[in-house]
Formats: structure tokens, C-alpha cells, sequence
């Protein structure tokens, strides 16, 4: 059996690039099994990237990439989703032009039942069940983003990414959104969240991980030391 | 943590149908352990559609190269043999040519296709331009203010 807290994910020094643009220079990180981890950075960091090379979705042009303990350099994304890596993009990733049900229903690729996938969302999103025929582009920000969860959760996720949870909504509906999160990995999911609102994240994560110029310069427990340093790193002025 | 049953488990348990007495103790965590370790997980195949790529221009210029030679070889004798050899330099050349011109088409215009797919599937995602802030409408309206 896993031990509890076993490294689900593990990433050791991994580089990426886009073309001849490095943007990842040996980032050194692991999330075990019922852990939130943040990733926390200035823009341009290389945090999108690393989700990507998380999910499969860009190659590592060097270090490994570890899933479940297996390395998975070349394997195909859509094959890492089935089998339980949920990457949750930056601007939601949502059908806009669908209904709730109709993207709820996109997420039977991974062989679920088309029943079970609707129960699990609605029991967990009881709003999303009241706009099951409502077109998702047409809902607010909060609502849009519960979808988003709801598609992963349908997934049946062992690996959650998420990739700026906050973005474009109130800080009450983030925090509700956050609360979900916390419930999600106290099911055993890893989590890795990647977020530029520190305090918001630093609230519900296990570990911090500050990435500066595609480098993890730090890996802490959540505390206000690290909170000044990243403000630090935010303005400029890091030392 | 890794031990809480989880509802979210149930569709992939009904995906792969009645418990099996072997895994049914399995957290979430071993499963996804297991299933990651039953995956097939084939070459990377990135570095072969670049070189694919290289071969398909290499062979263009060179198929080029052999049927411009062949026509000078063929100009440049009476000798008839000679001149059937330039013939067959040539054929072999617009076949090189042919092949290579394939191969380039191949692999550029999957790339090609790739982004158009992503860019499309971007433009969908974002709605029509005349709902989005800073569309065509907003650009004519300050163009007109500008005027």
C-alpha cells in the first residue's frame, strides 16, 4: 500500500524550454498524496510551465518527471488524464458555448458513466445542478470556475493541477472556491496550486514554493517570512 | 489522509468494473500507483518528427541537385549508355524530390495544423469578438472618437 503522503508528484531538475526560450532551469519539486503545495512567483516565473510539464502536455528537455513513482517523459497526455492527472488551466477551461451538463458530459472520455460524472459534480457543486441547462459562458466568474473544479472532480483525480484559481474573481467566492480545494486533497489528491495571490493560497497549503526565473529559490511551510520574501520578490527588491 | 473513501473515486471504479478481490483494499493513491505503472509508455517521438523533417528537406535539395546534374551529364556526352545513366540520376532525383517535398509537407503541416487547432479552439473558447472588450465594435468607436 502508498504510504500516506507519498509523492504522487515529483519533479527533479527538470528543465523546458520554447524553442530556444529556456524558461525552466532544474525545478526540483514534490507533492505527495493529500498535500497541497502552492507555486507561488512573479510572472514569467516558468509556474504555467510547470504545470504543462506536470500534466504531460510540454516536454522536459531534461530531469524527470515522476508520476505515481514512474517517470513519464513521452507519455501521452489524454492517457495521464484517464488515469487520474487533472490540469485545471488558467481562464478555467470551460466550454462557454455548451451547458453545465454538456461539459460535464466532455469529461466521460476518461470511461466514466455519464450518470456518475453529473452526481459527483452536483453533490459537490449543489449550484451547478440548479444550472445544469444553463450555457456555462453565460454564468459569473465563480460559478464558471466551480465547473472547472466539478470537471476535474469528475475526472477522478489522484493529481490536481490548478492554475490560477483566483483569477478575475471576489476574494469571498476564491476563498469558498479554496475551501473546496482543501476538501478535494483531504480525499488523498496531490495537489499543486499555482497562484500570484499568496496570502490567499498560503491560508490553505501545506508547503509553499517560491519559482524565480524558472528556479524554485524556496520550498517552506506557509508563514509570514515567506510572505515577506515573495512581497520582496514581487516589487523587485529581493535580495 | 490516503484512506478516506471518496465519492469521487466511484466513476473510474465503474469504469473498470466489479472490484477485483486483489485491489479492492486499494486507496486512490495505490490505484493511481498501479494504473500509472500498467501504462504503456512509448518513445519519445518529438526528436523523430524533426529528424523526419530534416530528411524530407535534405532529400528535396538533393533530388534537385541530382536532376540539374543529370541534365548537364546528359548534355555533356554523346555517349548513349552515359546518357541513360544521367536518366536514371534524374528519375531517381524528381523521385528523391518528390519524396522529400512529402515528408517536409507531412511534418510542417501537422505543426501547422496544430496551432490553427489551438488558435480556433482559443477563438471559441473567448466568444465572438463583438462580446469581448476591445472588439470590432470598440476599435470602430474609437476610431471614430479619434476622428
Amino acid at each position: 500500500m502508498t504510504a500516506p503522503h507519498a509523492n504522487l508528484l515529483e519533479l527533479s531538475g527538470v528543465h523546458a524550454s520554447y524553442g530556444r526560450i529556456s524558461v525552466l532551469h532544474g525545478v526540483d519539486l514534490a507533492v505527495g498524496a493529500g498535500r497541497i503545495v502552492a507555486l507561488l512567483g512573479p510572472n514569467g516565473a516558468g509556474k504555467t510551465t510547470t504545470l504543462n510539464v506536470a500534466a504531460g502536455l510540454h516536454p522536459a528537455d531534461r530531469g524527470d518527471v515522476r508520476v505515481g513513482g514512474r517517470v513519464v517523459a513521452g507519455a501521452d497526455p489524454v492517457e495521464l488524464a484517464r488515469r487520474g492527472v487533472c490540469l485545471i488551466p488558467e481562464g478555467r477551461g470551460i466550454f462557454p458555448n455548451l451547458t453545465v451538463r454538456e461539459n460535464l458530459r466532455m469529461m466521460t472520455f476518461t470511461g466514466a458513466d455519464r450518470a456518475a460524472v453529473e452526481e459527483i459534480a452536483y453533490a459537490r457543486f449543489p449550484k451547478l445542478a440548479e444550472r445544469r441547462r444553463q450555457t456555462a459562458g453565460t454564468m459569473s466568474g465563480g460559478e464558471q470556475q466551480m465547473l472547472a473544479l466539478a470537471r476535474g472532480l469528475a475526472t477522478d483525480p489522484a493529481v490536481l493541477l490548478i492554475d490560477e484559481l483566483s483569477m478575475g474573481l471576489a476574494p469571498l467566492v476564491v476563498a469558498e472556491l479554496y475551501e473546496l480545494v482543501v476538501e478535494i486533497a483531504r480525499t488523498g489528491v496531490a495537489v499543486l496550486v499555482v497562484e500570484q495571490f499568496a496570502s490567499t493560497v498560503m491560508r490553505i497549503c501545506d508547503l509553499a514554493a517560491v519559482m524565480v526565473n524558472g528556479r524554485i529559490e524556496r520550498v517552506d511551510a506557509p508563514g509570514d517570512d515567506l510572505l515577506a520574501d515573495l512581497s520582496a520578490l514581487y516589487l523587485g527588491s529581493a535580495t | 489522509m490516503t484512506e478516506t473513501s471518496t465519492t469521487a473515486a466511484a466513476p473510474a471504479a465503474q469504469a473498470t468494473g466489479p472490484a477485483d478481490p486483489a485491489t479492492a483494499g486499494e486507496t486512490r493513491a495505490d490505484r493511481f500507483v498501479r494504473q500509472l505503472a500498467e501504462m504503456r509508455i512509448p518513445d519519445p517521438s518529438a526528436g523523430r518528427a524533426r529528424l523526419w523533417l530534416q530528411v524530407g528537406v535534405v532529400l528535396m535539395a538533393a533530388g534537385l541537385a541530382a536532376g540539374v546534374a543529370s541534365f548537364f551529364l546528359s548534355r555533356g556526352t554523346t555517349d548513349a549508355l552515359a546518357q541513360r545513366d544521367a536518366q536514371a540520376v534524374g528519375i531517381a532525383g524528381v523521385c528523391g524530390c518528390i519524396v522529400g517535398s512529402a515528408l517536409y509537407l507531412r511534418y510542417t503541416l501537422a505543426n501547422v495544423l496544430r496551432f490553427w487547432f489551438a488558435r480556433l479552439t482559443l477563438s471559441v473558447e473567448a466568444g465572438p469578438a463583438e462580446a469581448r472588450p476591445g472588439g470590432p465594435e470598440t476599435v470602430e468607436q474609437t476610431r471614430e472618437d479619434n476622428d
